[in-house]
């Protein structure tokens, strides 16, 4: 699987980099929101996840490689693997930008405050969303193919968004992500917020216990989603 | 003799189109050519081979091993040439071999080098800039480049001038007699098997009109031509296709030494041609 990674990164290690131009252009230019950064770098690598798979779908490869000595099951895993390493890198990413541009830019008025991301809180919380949007996406591109996916899995983050502030129970959700865009220096510290409510939750349940859950937790939704998308793929012809 | 393909009662629908038990075996160190017209089902044989298409029903084994059990041990040991090159456009052609050769423990990158070489292929250049006939010839590199015991072709020289695919076969036929490997040949083009296959199965609408050796097909089909007083319901009959003319008639027979006897000399036996047989076959008026 790591050779199929290898092979996802030099068919789409270009396009990672304009993205990543795009992603540090951005950053430079939203440094009041913390929030931005994380939905920045969330988008970052699913941006570069698509943007292989692109890739992919433009060169028709899925003959080439299907015809290698590889099962489907392989192929999938490839991808999830591949989303491990984009995460990974996402996440290095994020904290080296927020750390460079705090240091570069000390007058600005900004809220970026790197340092919550890179405790176990935060970094539960990146690999919990990480993985969730993996389980998310992959199964549906298997399913219904690059266009399709792209559109029905960002409808569905959308429709997530949407009932996150219109559903009444989630308001405690919805007062803590708005505040999150309020203007700079008022409330802009969003991220803190979201990882001081996992590490709420880490609190109440322990922290061994905390890491055992969110450990179960994403693997109980990456089997099930590689199963499904293996599944799928088994049935797939080119 | 081993057999590198068994292929036996091999089903697939596609509603409008179907293999219907599909059976045929190709010996170890031969070459096949596979024929028939457009949409006999040739691509689909290879395809699901490769287990890029399901099968509906039958069996297919490799070297002895069953092609979906032992799928990664099987196609490890096959080199492939697609009908449509699908590699990474934008890559380079050097680039694009780091993204095939390391999923084979066999890779040879001295023969790589080599058929880059003899197929004057730059490394560095992208390969959405060379021509069909480059792209065919960088899938053969790719193909012949692990050490492979079987190689399968699918139309490689379909869409290419006659002086490409003339230079294609050349280097083709010459690579695969100095390796003594099997190879399994797609085409509709029936010239390119004459000089190089040892064996023909031949497809028509999803079956298997025929599978034997070459020189066995070419010495017992012919091709009768004579008048049409000779053209009786018997003789009709005996005909697998016909062609009727003002003046005459052209008949496609499978049995070559029963013509010579049953016509003598009122009418002419020519040898067919593996173009004569799918013509008839698939054109003429159909009988027995």
């Amino acid at each position: 699987m790591l050779k199929l990674c290898a092979k996802d990164f030099l068919a789409g290690r270009w396009w990672w980099l304009l993205a990543l131009i795009v992603y540090g252009l951005n950053l430079t230019m939203n440094t009041a929101h913390d929030l931005f950064v994380m939905v920045a770098t969330a988008v970052l690598v699913i941006a570069c996840l698509i943007l292989t798979l692109v890739q992919d779908y433009v060169s028709k490869t899925e003959a080439l490689y299907g015809s290698l000595p590889l099962t489907r099951a392989t192929i999938v895993g490839g991808r999830y693997l591949l989303m491990a390493f984009l995460s990974a890198g996402g996440y290095l990413v994020a904290l080296a930008c927020a750390f460079f541009l705090k240091s570069m830019l000390p007058l600005q008025p900004m809220t970026l405050d790197p340092r919550p991301w890179v405790s176990v809180d935060g970094l539960t919380g990146y690999v919990l969303a990480m993985a969730a949007f993996a389980a998310l996406y992959l199964p549906l591109y298997y399913r219904f193919g690059l266009g399709k996916s792209t559109v029905a899995f960002t409808l569905v983050i959308l429709a997530m968004v949407v009932s996150v502030l219109t559903f009444k129970p989630l308001a405690a959700l919805k007062s803590m992500l708005s505040r999150g865009f309020e203007p700079p220096g008022r409330a802009g510290d969003a991220a803190s917020r979201i990882v001081g409510a996992i590490a709420g939750i880490r609190q109440a349940l322990g922290t061994p216990a905390f890491l055992a859950a969110a450990i179960i937790l994403v693997v109980l939704i990456l089997t099930i989603s590689i199963r499904l998308s293996v599944r799928v793929y088994e049935k797939s012809e080119f | 003799m081993n057999n590198a393909i068994e292929i036996t009662n091999l089903k697939k629908d596609y509603g409008d189109f179907s293999l219907d038990g599909v059976s045929f075996s190709m010996p170890q160190g031969t070459i096949m050519g596979l024929i028939g017209p457009n949409g006999a089902g040739k691509t689909t044989i290879i395809k699901i081979l490769l287990n890029l298409v399901r099968r509906d029903g039958g069996e297919i084994r490799v070297f002895g091993l069953d092609n979906l059990k032992d799928e990664t041990a099987v196609k490890s040991r096959i080199g492939f040439v697609h009908d449509t090159p699908c590699f990474y456009e934008r890559l380079a052609l050097k680039t694009i071999k780091a993204t095939v050769a390391p999923f084979y423990r066999d890779w040879d990158e001295d023969t790589f080098r080599r058929l880059l070489r003899e197929f004057d292929l730059p490394p560095n250049k992208i390969l959405a800039r060379l021509s069909r006939g480059m792209k065919m010839k960088f899938s053969l590199a790719l193909a012949l480049s692990h050490r492979a015991d079987l190689i399968l072709l699918d139309e490689p020289t379909s869409g290419l001038d006659p002086v490409f695919r003339r230079e294609l076969l050349g280097r083709l036929s010459a690579v695969i007699q100095d390796e003594k490997r099997s190879v399994l040949f797609s085409t509709h083009i029936t010239s390119d098997l004459e000089r190089t296959a040892d064996f023909i199965t031949f497809l028509h609408e999803g079956r298997v009109v025929f599978s034997a050796a070459k020189d066995e097909i070419l010495e017992r089909w012919a091709v009768v031509k004579g008048g049409l007083e000779l053209l009786t319901e018997d003789n009709r009959r005996f005909f697998r296709g016909v062609r009727e003319r003002a003046f005459g008639f052209e008949g496609l027979t499978a049995d070559a030494a029963e013509a010579r006897r049953r016509f003598g000399p009122a009418a002419v036996v020519d040898k067919a041609s593996l173009e004569d047989i799918m013509y008839y076959i698939t054109r003429g008026d159909h009988h027995a």
